[in-house]
């Protein structure tokens, strides 16, 4: 039997937006619940150009972004450093290689999974990045609204 | 010319041929057998004349074999290529079988009819093309992993991190144990995954002076504790002489680690495990190798290989461990590397009593 809320955790970063931007939605949507999970706020996005539009109206506190979608690719990464520069960017790929996950460093990345990520390790990586940047970025819980 | 000028000239011929030339007379006795005959089939003229021709014939084509001589020398053709329909094999003194070319002619002299054979040594030819087959079949293998990895990553994301997402929030036993299961499969399949992409994206090789002995070292302390845990005894027998290889040392890092962790699993829990590393001297090799290298030998005490499947374990997806625990991926892995490197991989097992395998590797040239 399955429970929707037998986990009491409660959310222990209210207000921390992060978005969440992949193509696949099964994907978007298990990464959005494992945050929401955690207490986070989540927006979801598929694809590049939205990455670069909700930017316009959103400052999240750090991003999760697929590497392999429309619009997407390490360039998307190189243009969120310009529109944010302070703001974590976590890059995944299925399966990349070394070489990618070494582009994708150089290309700004805070962290690097290859898919399939273990969502323990994703959170873990999502944890140490807010800790070190601190809370410095305004994160208004409030537009919260693409999820 | 004169008759002694044109005998000289064809002696001459026949000694420095490079091809196998023998005659037969009517009885398919051995009239002439020249030089080069001698080196295909290790057996000197002077033993192999006067000797029947199936000698040098594996048994189970020498029937066949003089029927078809007899078949054609009643035929009106003077000469012909041999095994249109099929190979020919070659049988050398020391009894090693060999794949041929030949083509036949006949003659009549001095009253009696002559068969003269001339053939060619194909091994080293039927060696590369089989190489070749095999690395255009694991390139295929590699492009179409690659793309299927990109493909697949995400779905099984998603499986997993669905099934560990319910495990987490479910408070009956058998779901969660049902979700571990999900969990475990996923988990293989990455394991699977992972191990072909090592495969296809092998970067070139990169060769550079490299001490195989130190690979050892370094593989088999990395495993020292596992040996340990099952009480495998490790036995070392590295020469302290060995020149340097020609070789990548993070690849061939790979391929001992790689025969070394084969070995452990074939062994389970007591028994030895032994790696040896020599220089095998040109001389002692079959003819088509004309330097010396090095030869590491990884061999160990485990459950051996059957006989029929010695042949497949380099094959990808072929494994004999049980479900699960092998990706039948790693002896590919393995035999790529080794033949990139232009050096040689074999083995040699007896089921119960362990197997070794055998892998030569070139030597560095001495710098200027």
């Amino acid at each position: 039997m399955l429970s929707g809320d037998g986990d009491s955790k409660k959310p222990k970063e209210k207000g921390v937006s992060i978005l969440v931007a992949d193509d696949d939605p099964a994907m978007r949507s298990l990464v959005s619940d494992e945050l929401k999970d955690e207490g986070y706020c989540v927006v979801q996005v598929s694809d590049g150009l939205e990455v670069l539009h909700c930017l316009r109206d959103v400052s999240p506190d750090l991003i999760i972004t697929d590497l392999r979608m429309p619009h997407g690719g390490l360039d998307v990464v190189a243009r969120i450093k310009e529109v944010v520069p302070k703001t974590p960017v976590i890059l995944m790929t299925a399966f990349g290689d070394r070489e990618t996950e070494s582009l994708a460093y150089k290309w700004g990345a805070s962290a690097y999974f290859n898919k399939p990520v273990r969502m323990a390790d994703l959170k873990e990586a999502v944890k140490n990045l807010l800790d070190k940047d601190g809370h410095t970025k305004s994160s208004d819980g409030g537009r919260c609204n693409h999820g | 010319m004169d008759p002694k000028t044109s005998r000289e000239q064809l002696a001459g011929i026949l000694l420095s041929a490079m091809d196998a030339i023998i005659t037969v007379d009517a009885g398919q006795r051995i009239v002439l057998f020249n030089p080069a005959a001698e080196l295909m089939f290790r057996c000197t003229a002077e033993d192999a004349l006067g000797q029947p021709i199936t000698r040098f014939i594996p048994e189970r084509f020498r029937e066949g074999h003089h029927g078809h001589v007899e078949t054609f020398g009643h035929a009106k053709a003077t000469n012909r290529r041999m095994g249109a329909l099929g190979a020919v094999s070659g049988l050398r003194a020391d009894g090693e079988e060999f794949p041929v070319e030949a083509a036949i002619s006949q003659v009549e002299a001095g009253g009696q009819k002559l068969y003269t054979v001339i053939l060619r040594d194909i091994s080293l030819r039927k060696q590369l093309e089989e190489q070749l087959r095999q690395t255009e079949r694991l390139a295929e293998l590699g492009t179409l992993a690659s793309g299927m990895a990109h493909e697949i990553g995400t779905p099984m994301n998603v499986i997993l991190g669905r099934a560990e997402f319910l495990q987490r929030k479910t408070k009956d036993p058998d779901t969660a144990k049902g979700l571990q299961t999900i969990i475990d499969q996923v988990e293989r399949i990455t394991r699977i995954m992972n191990q072909l992409l090592t495969f296809a994206r092998r970067r070139p090789i990169e060769r550079r002076p490299m001490n195989l002995n130190k690979v050892v070292e370094e593989t088999l302390e990395m495993l020292q504790e596992r040996c340990k845990r099952h009480r495998i005894e490790v036995v070392t027998e590295l020469s302290p002489a060995l020149p340097s290889a020609d070789a990548d040392p993070v690849q061939i890092s790979q391929v001992v680690l790689n025969l070394a962790i084969n070995a452990l699993h074939a062994i389970g829990d007591g028994g030895t495990l032994r790696i040896r590393t020599t220089v095998v001297p040109a001389k002692s090799r079959p003819s088509n190798h004309s330097a010396d290298m090095i030869e590491i030998a990884v061999s160990d005490s485990g459950h051996g290989i059957a006989a029929e499947d010695l042949d497949k374990i380099f094959n990808p997806f072929f494994t004999t461990k049980e479900v699960g625990k092998g990706t039948g991926l790693g002896l590919t892995v393995v035999h790529g590397i080794v033949q990139e490197h232009g050096g040689q991989i074999t083995v040699e097992s007896e089921p119960q009593k362990g197997t070794t395998f055998l892998i030569l590797l070139p030597i560095a040239s001495p710098h200027p």
